[in-house]
């Protein structure tokens, strides 16, 4: 039998079914900012918040209306980055997560939301 | 595959054990696998299985074996009808009517006359999904030639008032088409009373196998196709190619069985559908796509505000559904029908399609309820704050 690729690989699925960052920042921060990105066409739309205390990411929450695979994504990003450098999260590109996540190459575009609402993010924060 | 709730019903249905096993006995040696056109008592066989399929097929829509011509299914029997009856009265008009809510089947096809010159004019529905008569009367023109109405729509279980538009139709002199793939063998059609003149079917959604279907010709005047296939005399010679004995044997015995249980499998889907529905219509922000009573009760289709469909599909594992999503359908956009009937590209991206059948179950149902509403309900929390509103 000719084997057929899942539309959405075991990361994926893990991440959609029981995300941890949804929602607002738990605690006040030194530093906070809130950022918003929509895809108009679709009408995706992801907002991510972010507290900062000594440089650090120490919360990211999000909100989305989008497919599984932003949804994953944003996940991915908040477990990835929280507790780490502030500086580490401009190093983040949208192709680091397509390929664990196994987005599909169509959906690029709507996973550029995720850098489309770090760059704002990183605005606020570093213009505070 | 074990623990999956099917409901989508109307993309197919499973093939009835007995038909299977029928067919089966057939392709293998000691069967009845000649080819019907063999003289031959094996080619004789196979032939009487072709032509006791084609009488089963006939007692269930009403219509005469004779008028009954064997297709792959409903798609090729939509552009034999549609392409065949328009290049037939050619010389007569070149004007066309149909809807933007047929399958694609039918509105492919049309586009590809538009390209040989056919004018179409394509009628828009009511927000349920229904004609409005006059929209239809005051699309006639004196050269219109053909008009293909469906039966019951794929998406929304919207039923077209055929034996009305037929009339109208029949009165005018114009061909009229109907395709009924979502409606064959589920709903009661007699054509010895409709004023149909072209029929398109497969079996596949009515139990049978796929890849096997019909077109029902009237043999009345003026009731002609020309042939867009070539190759032998088979099937009045509109459809050349060696008959699939066992897959018109599946047809035939699948048309038998509905048949018999049509009016025990509408009252049981009648059941789940309000069942299914009375379950979740407490949700804030919930929507029937198409006619809330009087269509066909094998189909629910609910648009959820702020919920995107392509994760509320997968929301909705175990359950089996069709969604109106972009990324789901791969089509680049929202369903086509929904946005016919006024749906915004949001609601159209909402939409879940419950299609309901003779094997559905009460704790199908209720599974579903349990997993739609958590599922809206949880995507809904996680939604941008404005979108969160329902």
């Amino acid at each position: 039998m000719v084997q057929v690729s899942e539309p959405y690989n075991p990361l994926t699925m893990a991440l959609f079914e029981a995300p941890t960052h949804v929602g607002d920042l738990q605690h006040e921060y030194a530093k906070s900012a809130f950022a918003e990105a929509a895809e108009s066409e679709a009408g995706a739309k992801l907002q991510l918040a972010a507290g900062i205390d000594k440089g650090t990411l120490q919360e990211i929450r999000f909100r989305v209306f989008a497919c599984p695979h932003l949804i994953a994504a944003a996940e991915w990003l908040c477990k990835k980055y929280e507790g780490r450098p502030l500086a580490d999260l401009a190093g983040f590109r949208a192709a680091d997560c397509m390929v664990p996540l196994a987005i599909p190459v169509e959906k690029t575009g709507r996973i550029l939301l995720l850098e489309d609402a770090i760059r704002l993010l990183l605005e606020q924060l570093n213009n505070d | 595959m074990e623990n999956l709730i099917y409901l989508d019903y109307a993309a197919t249905t499973p093939v009835e054990p007995a038909v299977a096993e029928a067919m089966a006995a057939v392709l293998m040696p000691g069967g009845s696998f000649g080819n019907p056109s063999s003289n031959h008592p094996l080619g004789r066989d196979a032939l009487s299985i072709v032509e006791t399929a084609r009488q089963q097929l006939a007692d269930l829509i009403g219509a005469a074996p004779r008028d009954l011509i064997w297709t792959s299914g409903a798609t090729e029997s939509d552009n034999m009808a549609i392409t065949g009856g328009a290049r037939n009265r050619r010389h007569l008009g070149l004007h066309l009517i149909s809807m933007p809510v047929e399958h694609k089947a039918v509105t492919d096809t049309f586009a590809a006359l538009e390209k040989e010159g056919f004018e179409i004019t394509w009628l828009s529905p009511e927000s349920d999904g229904v004609l409005d008569l006059q929209k239809f009367d005051d699309a006639i023109r004196d050269d219109t030639q053909l008009v293909s109405i469906m039966l019951v729509n794929n998406e929304t279980g919207a039923i077209q008032d055929i034996d009305e538009i037929g009339r109208r139709c029949r009165d005018r002199g114009i061909l009229f088409h109907v395709d009924a793939a979502q409606a064959v063998g589920k709903v009661p059609i007699d054509l010895s009373r409709l004023p149909v003149d072209l029929m398109s079917l497969t079996a596949h959604k009515f139990y049978g196998p796929k890849c096997v279907g019909a077109l029902y010709i009237a043999d009345r005047p003026g009731c002609h196709i020309d042939s867009i296939l070539f190759g032998g005399g088979h099937e009045r010679r509109l459809r050349p190619g060696t008959s699939a004995v066992h897959q018109l044997l599946g047809l035939g015995l699948a048309a038998e069985i509905a048949a018999d249980r049509m009016a025990g499998d509408l009252q049981h889907i009648r059941g789940l559908r309000k069942r299914l529905w009375d379950g979740v219509s407490d949700l804030p922000g919930l929507s029937i796509n198409g006619p809330i009573e009087g269509g066909f009760p094998g189909i629910l289709n609910i648009s959820a505000e702020g919920v995107d469909g392509e994760s509320l599909m997968l929301a909705l594992l175990p359950v089996c559904v069709a969604s109106g999503s972009a990324c789901n359908a791969k089509s680049g956009e929202s369903s086509y029908v929904l946005r016919a009937l006024g749906l915004d590209d949001h609601l159209a991206q909402s939409a879940i399609r419950f299609s309901i059948g003779r094997h559905s179950t009460e704790d199908d149902i209720d599974t579903a309820i349990d997993r739609y509403r958590k599922a809206v309900t949880s995507l809904r929390e996680m939604a941008p704050t404005e979108l969160k509103s329902a």
